[in-house]
């Protein structure tokens, strides 16, 4: 078994949610997976991940992404579907048909059609939410959480129907990620939240990237030469833990959160993630979110608070 | 040995900007101290070091000044993006952006006061003081204040919370809900000093190139505590195998020793790790005045509500305070299937529908007592008038000094004793009887009026532990609200102007809890196109003001018209009656900034009579001029006329004094003297709904 643990804020949803990333995609990847965090030492808190193997799980898992290949899916049987896709070029104009490849070439993107019913969830309104996979060295992740049409809230934070695609912010991030990957791989597994780029569009998990204008005294979306650093690693690991585990909606602009102490397996992460009442060694939080653009709309995160002090 | 640290802050203005919280939380207080102290970026080491001792203090206790939601209003302002569109100020609307305002109203003379108990004395106690000398703000920028601050023992400081006017709000970090404020932890003051240095650093330019980058700086650290965390209340239903199980009322003292005594042996029994604190808090067994706060307690609920509810006892409530050492499931356990008598207590599954017979959701200002309540003993008997009327002052200062215990800080305004039950069903004060502890002396049922609404239970006097002194809330249609002007009235003020103020504060208190739904007529008195509402049959609030007694009036138009509110009517006046519960400030313009307080209209009240002979005591102004008359007799056909439309007797009308305005416009003060004696209140002429037109008995 190889452990291996990377530095993390807790008051950071982004990051917690990140490394429930890591221990979903450890243990697709790399198998016998556990995981959890460590408070012991106030000014230093840490996730702590071990896997099967003798590889650093942590340097295991970027490695992947930094290869991996990316796609959104579609299923032939419910192409028939994909009608209602199509926009108007202008508002006063006829719905045009959807053309796969001028999705693929607007978004810089691409859609694998493969046979049979691919979604979880009711045939999506727009092509936002479609699922997207990431492939590599013959493994395969999963990301479909934000179109999740249960009673469990999907926490999708960023524009509807009209807006990018999540397949295509996933393959955005990794792109920007990837000849750093290459290049330092030692050095990022150690600390792989405090990567920053320039980061266009994420799904705004952390709070670091997005913003209300209000708040920060200026919009930087309407400075042409003001690029927002971001970053992508925690945005496209949060987006892998999301998917098995969702904090626990309190309001629609207020979740609550908890971490676990321990080296716990993926199961009981998940729980402690959605605040579950468990006997564990836990800590709770509470984030408030806001509107960062017309209310209704896209939601960001705007700080977590500690429900007690541990 | 001070322990407590008082800080009593003041506000320039009776307002506060800051978003989110009231009353400001306690980590908004120390950002304030924080920035006080600093000098420039940095802080002084001595600052430095109290400021991180005072973060890991446990949260403080806040008594704030009795305040109310302003209105809300969207200021529309530029963001900082001049830049954005190239610098031209012509073109500021393109960068607009709405920022909702709405701030807390307080009296600016009440401080706020914040008491901090450390765990251990702090190195250099007086840097505290030091510090708290340096505040200039809390809030926003605009929420100019200054603070003070003292070392205190704890009685000191527990006194002179007690004395604050305001509410005092308590934490409870153990408690499952309540109000969340943020508060400093371990870590608070690095987090706001990292924010404050990398604030300076958002913007880095790499490279050569135009191109700005744009990072965040890190968020400060604070943790919520629930604050003013409310009792838990789990109602136990009596049951036996062929359904409710029937306690009489008279017996309440001995069902709760029953079930008490029963729960405490029960958990002392299954190795309760607390047997002392179950005998101390749970039984009373050698619990001291500081326990008080802590007790759980069981109330029986007479089954009432409906005329023929036989008052039988059915259920048990049992209530957790939040300070309650011993856990509420533990409690419940215990309580759980208990047998008492021949029955079982059942804990009933959802909120009990007679709880709301004793817990009213909006609180109630006429309280009656179903058990009677145990007070100290008083000489029962007086031969005469005058020793009669000592015993009910002295019974009725007891029942004063009750609410005090029980930790009630509003005094009733009119208190009713008596031996007699409330209600046909009930049962006589003698009859709950236990002596020697409870002898039929100290006895006595109760009725108690507040000037503002009272949250239930309520449970008085010296047998509140074993279900004596329980008072029932009584609903009534507050058909005339009065407030007495306490301060702040100008010696021009006239009646008009002063109610055209209270009118406007009662639609804009109304409105704000409708929303976006449009206010009835009833509260406006204009219709739904927005005119006057003109078909004369007065179904709207009138606003009135009595000058001899410094008294602003609210009148209900059943009131006016001596007939029951319909039903409409009661929803408008139970959602008036919640709205203007705190109105203690009136901003009037040239008559003032008036300071108000409620003031119930006890009987005998020269406003409501009984009298034939009726004095004006605002002008009366005439609905229309018979132009064919004097003005005097013009005058007197008016209020004659008036009088017939709405249904009275004629009375004789005497012209005190008369004037014409330079229009024309006719005032007057009239004396009616009516053929038979009538009740108040009289209010007539064109003015009647505006300041004008009241009348009083006259001797």
């Amino acid at each position: 078994m190889a452990e291996a643990s990377i530095p993390v804020d807790l008051f950071n949803p982004g990051q917690v949610f990140a490394c429930l990333g890591l221990l979903e995609a450890s243990e697709v990847l790399v198998g016998d997976t556990e995981g959890g965090f460590d408070w012991s030492d106030p000014g230093r808190v840490v996730f702590r991940l071990r896997a099967a193997g003798e590889e650093n799980p942590v340097r295991e898992v970027l490695a992947f992404l930094a290869e991996a290949d990316v796609t959104a899916w579609l299923a032939d049987a419910e192409a028939f579907d994909i009608a209602r896709w199509g926009k108007p070029a202008r508002k006063d104009k006829p719905a045009e048909a959807f053309s796969i490849s001028g999705w693929e070439a607007k978004w810089n993107a691409r859609i694998r059609q493969v046979p049979g019913p691919v979604f979880p969830f009711p045939f999506p309104d727009g092509t936002d939410v479609l699922p997207a996979l990431l492939e590599a060295r013959g493994r395969r992740l999963v990301v479909d959480h934000w179109g999740d049409a249960t009673r469990r809230d999907p926490f999708k934070l960023w524009a509807g129907a009209g807006g990018m695609p999540g397949v295509a912010i996933l393959t955005r991030a990794l792109e920007l990620v990837r000849p750093k990957l290459r290049d330092d791989l030692e050095a990022i597994a150690d600390d792989p939240f405090g990567l920053a780029e320039r980061l266009p569009s994420g799904f705004r998990l952390d709070w670091r990237r997005d913003y209300v204008a209000l708040d920060i005294g200026f919009s930087p979306n309407d400075h042409s030469a003001i690029t927002m650093l971001g970053f992508p690693l925690v945005e496209v690991l949060a987006v892998i833990g999301l998917q098995n585990a969702r904090p626990q909606r309190l309001r629609h602009l207020e979740y609550r959160y908890a971490v676990a102490a321990g080296l716990l397996p993926p199961t009981l992460l998940r729980a402690a993630l959605g605040a579950a009442d468990l006997p564990l060694a836990m800590r709770r939080f509470r984030m408030r979110l806001g509107w960062p653009g017309q209310e209704g709309q896209a939601r960001c995160i705007l700080e977590a608070f500690e429900e007690r002090a541990p | 040995m001070p322990r407590v640290l008082l800080l009593a802050i003041r506000f320039h203005d009776g307002r506060y900007h800051g978003a989110g919280d009231w009353p400001p939380s306690p980590f908004r207080l120390f950002q304030a101290l924080v920035a006080a102290s600093a000098r420039g970026g940095t802080l002084r080491a001595e600052d430095e070091a109290a400021l991180r001792l005072m973060e890991s203090w446990p949260a403080p206790v806040i008594a704030s000044p009795p305040s109310r939601r302003g209105q809300a209003v969207s200021l529309y302002v530029p963001n900082n993006d001049l830049d954005a569109v190239k610098g031209d100020l012509a073109r500021i609307d393109k960068i607009r952006t709405a920022k909702t305002v709405s701030p807390w109203l307080f009296d600016p003379a009440i401080p706020l006061l914040y008491a901090w108990t450390p765990p251990d004395p702090p190195p250099d106690p007086q840097r505290f003081p030091a510090l708290a000398e340096r505040l200039h703000q809390l809030g926003r920028g605009i929420d100019m204040a200054f603070a003070t601050a003292e070392w205190l023992d704890a009685e000191t400081a527990a006194a002179r919370l007690a004395a604050h006017p305001g509410p005092v709000h308590r934490p409870d970090e153990s408690a499952p809900r309540g109000t969340l404020l943020r508060c400093p932890t371990a870590g608070s003051l690095g987090s706001l000093l990292a924010r404050h240095g990398a604030q300076a650093r958002r913007f880095q330019r790499p490279g050569s190139g135009k191109e700005t980058l744009f990072v965040q700086p890190p968020r400060a650290l604070s943790r919520q505590v629930p604050y003013d965390c409310p009792p838990t209340h789990l109602v136990y239903v009596l049951r036996h195998t062929s359904g409710f199980r029937l306690w009489p009322l008279k017996e309440v003292v001995a069902l709760v020793e029953a079930a008490r005594d029963a729960a405490a042996t029960r958990l002392i029994k299954n190795g309760h790790p607390q047997p002392e604190t179950i005998e101390r808090l749970l039984v009373g067994r050698g619990a001291g005045p500081a326990d008080i706060p802590c007790r759980p307690r069981l109330i029986p609920l007479p089954s009432i509500g409906a005329t023929y509810a036989d008052h039988a006892v059915r259920r048990l409530l049992l209530e957790i305070p939040p300070q309650c050492p011993i856990r509420a499931d533990d409690l419940d356990w215990a309580f759980s299937s208990l047998p008492v008598g021949n029955a079982r207590l059942v804990r009933a599954e959802a909120a009990d529908r007679m709880l709301r017979h004793y817990v009213p959701e909006t609180g109630a200002r006429l309280w009656r007592s179903v058990t009677p309540v145990a007070l100290p003993a008083v000489e029962r008997r007086g031969r005469t008038g005058s020793e009669r009327r000592a015993r009910e002052a002295s019974l009725a200062a007891s029942l004063r000094q009750a609410l005090r215990h029980a930790g009630l800080s509003d005094h009733p305004v009119a208190i009713r004793l008596q031996r007699e039950p409330f209600s046909g069903r009930g049962a006589r004060a003698e009859a709950f009887a236990r002596p020697p502890r409870f002898p039929a002396g100290r006895l006595i049922h109760a009725e108690l009026r507040f000037a503002t609404p009272q949250r239930g239970p309520l449970v008085l006097g010296d047998g509140r532990w074993l279900g004596l002194g329980l008072f029932r809330p009584i609903r009534e249609v507050p058909g005339l609200l009065a407030f007495a002007i306490v301060d702040g009235l100008a010696k021009t003020a006239d009646p008009e102007t002063l109610a055209r103020a209270l009118r406007r504060a009662a639609m804009a208190r109304v409105q704000e809890t409708l929303g976006r739904e449009t206010l009835p007529g009833f509260f406006s008195g204009h219709g739904e196109d927005g005119a006057p509402l003109r078909d004369g049959t007065h179904r709207h609030l009138a606003f009135a003001v009595d000058p001899p007694r410094r008294r602003l009036l609210v009148i209900a138009p059943h009131v006016l018209e001596r007939r029951e509110a319909t039903a409409e009517e009661r929803a408008h006046l139970e959602r008036l009656d919640a709205a203007m519960a705190d109105l203690a400030e009136l901003r009037a313009g040239p008559a003032g900034l008036l300071r108000l307080a409620a003031s119930p209209i006890e009987e005998g009240d020269p406003l409501l009579g009984p009298s034939r002979v009726w004095a004006s005591l605002t002008s009366y102004s005439p609905t229309r001029h018979a132009k064919r008359l004097s003005p005097a007799e013009a005058l007197a056909e008016d209020c004659r006329a008036e009088c017939r439309r709405r249904g009275w007797p004629e009375p004789e009308v005497e012209v005190l004094r008369a004037s014409e305005g330079p229009r024309g416009g006719l005032r007057a003060e009239l004396r009616l003297t009516f053929p038979v004696a009538r009740e108040g209140p009289l209010l007539l002429g064109r003015l009647a709904h505006r300041g004008g037109g009241l009348f009083a008995a006259a001797p």
